[in-house]
């Protein structure tokens, strides 16, 4: 699978990646395993090697034989441990089918290591040196070529648009130059759950609010994100940046996809290297400033048991965190939290590439025992959540440990509670 | 009490699965010089080795010991972690997460 030259360039990228922070990452861990607890592939497996810090050994023996005294005289001396192609080929299933850069280990680490973030540097040299997953390695190319990881094509969305308009007698608004809001959308819920898109119309039109999607960038899904890629993060970044500049709108609407508002909110500007021209919004935070405003008007209660799933990279690595509990205390009357809600959330076990890597599917309905155990504890009819991707791996792992718990997407539950005018 | 404390630690670090996946040399050779001070202290004050100044001695090497290993190996965060704390929390700050 790999040559000489992809180690190397393998071995090249993680020295890239090694900047300030990471080596003072690298020194200051104690080696205490308390990140194996804050893990769920560690605390549903039971194995030592899945524990957070563990995972970035190719960068740490990088690190040490590059910019440590005593790894460099090791080196000198030829008693060094090297990256090896086997050591990155067994890397490669705990990097990318046992993490799913969550970043709850980045949470507890007593001595403030950003583990997750390591991981997605280790992440950068796997592709540099061909060690990423099957799954990943077509989604980013067909991400790249066709424009959607899941090859959703321009045509596929104008039908959805063209079925919503005809069942609902809702306009939704393509390519308006000078609009205020550019709504973004997942491969996913133009797929699976188009109601996402019905919702937006629904709830932009009682508002009032001037939106549009755009014919060249619709899609919101970075998986340069997760594979580790920051060529391709940056390409996909600039597209959404271009489409929203063309329009000149003023803002950019992040939708119900975890790690699209990593890449197009947190990581974007760093990747193009300059700041947007518009502002990067959640659909929960608008929806939460409408609610504040008084322009989203709901009746009625949504009386059924339920619980809110806080997506990892909305939650705990984006910060909305209070808006969902106030949309839900509009329409939600019997709600309830699961033990470790908000920012200490367990991940659905699909995040970061995950879903999108078949080899992994085994050992991420392992790791759904996590969320069936949290929900055993609260006893709920429905769940809630916020991203297309956790709903589809939720869904999968409810099935197939026959718990009869529908999914639904947050802003959908709104849109189902507008008032009617 | 501060040597049985040690000893916890370091039975824990020894069965504990994941601990023991992860500790390397370092972490042990760190336990060690840091309990070495504390064994001799014990047996100089209480006079367990004779002649005194030998035990003396051996528990000014063990300090010293303990010195020249700290400027080199992880005990140096005991100090650095204040700025090691800086640092991330400006870094998190920066993106705009909570603290």
């Amino acid at each position: 699978m790999s040559t000489p030259l992809s180690i190397a360039k393998g071995i090249n990228a993680l020295k890239e990646q090694i900047d300030a922070p990471t080596a003072a990452f690298f020194s200051s861990c104690v080696h205490c395993g308390l990140c194996a607890e804050a893990c769920l592939f560690y605390t549903e497996t039971g194995d030592p090697r899945y524990t957070p810090i563990n995972k970035v050994e190719p960068l740490k023996r990088v690190w040490e034989s590059e910019y440590t005294l005593w790894g460099k005289l090791k080196k000198m001396l030829g008693l060094h441990k090297p990256v090896t192609d086997e050591l990155l080929a067994e890397w490669e299933s705990l990097i990318y089918d046992g993490c799913t850069l969550c970043g709850r280990c980045s949470m507890v680490c007593p001595v403030g290591n950003d583990i997750s973030t390591m991981i997605r540097k280790v992440r950068e040299g796997m592709v540099a040196s061909d060690h990423a997953p099957e799954g990943l390695v077509g989604a980013s190319t067909r991400a790249v070529k066709i424009g959607s990881p899941m090859g959703v094509r321009l045509k596929a969305v104008e039908a959805q648009i063209r079925h919503i308009e005809a069942d609902t007698g809702l306009t939704i608004p393509v390519d308006v130059q000078g609009a205020d809001y550019m709504a973004l959308l997942s491969s996913m819920e133009i797929i699976n759950f188009p109601e996402y898109i019905e919702s937006l119309a629904k709830i932009f039109k009682q508002a009032g609010i001037s939106w549009t999607l755009s014919s060249e960038a619709f899609e919101a899904t970075n998986s340069g994100i997760q594979i580790g890629s920051s060529d391709i993060a940056r390409e996909l970044v600039q597209r959404v940046v271009d489409g929203a500049e063309k329009l000149q709108v003023k803002y950019v609407i992040s939708p119900e996809c975890g790690h699209a508002y990593t890449a197009i909110r947190w990581d974007g500007p760093n990747l193009i290297g300059r700041s947007y021209p518009f502002k990067v919004v959640h659909i929960l935070e608008l929806l939460d400033q409408l609610r504040q405003s008084g322009k989203l008007k709901t009746s009625g209660q949504y009386s059924k048991r339920q619980t809110f799933d806080d997506p990892c990279q909305i939650v705990r690595k984006g910060g909305v965190e209070a808006q969902p509990r106030h949309l839900l205390g509009l329409v939600a009357s019997n709600f309830v939290e699961m033990a470790d809600h908000g920012k200490m959330n367990w991940c659905c076990g699909g995040g970061g590439g995950v879903s999108a890597n078949e080899r992994a599917d085994e050992i991420r309905l392992t790791a759904f025992k996590r969320k069936k155990a949290q929900l055993d504890e609260v006893n709920v009819e429905v769940m809630v959540t916020a991203c297309a991707n956790c709903r589809l791996v939720l869904e999968e792992g409810l099935e197939e440990n026959n718990m009869d718990i529908p999914v639904i997407g947050l802003s959908e539950l709104i849109s189902d509670h507008l008032t009617e005018e | 009490m501060t040597m049985f404390a040690m000893l916890a630690l370091l039975i824990h670090r020894l069965t504990h699965p994941v601990m023991k996946f992860l500790s390397t040399y370092e972490d042990y050779l760190v336990w060690l010089v840091t309990f070495l001070p504390l064994l001799t202290g014990y047996i100089a004050y209480h006079r367990m080795i004779n002649p005194y100044p030998a035990a003396l001695g051996l528990h000014l090497l063990s300090v010293e010991l303990l010195l020249v290993v700290f400027l080199f190996t992880k005990v140096m965060h005991a100090f650095t972690l204040f700025l090691a704390r800086w640092y991330t929390g400006a870094m998190m700050g920066r993106k705009g997460i909570e603290s």
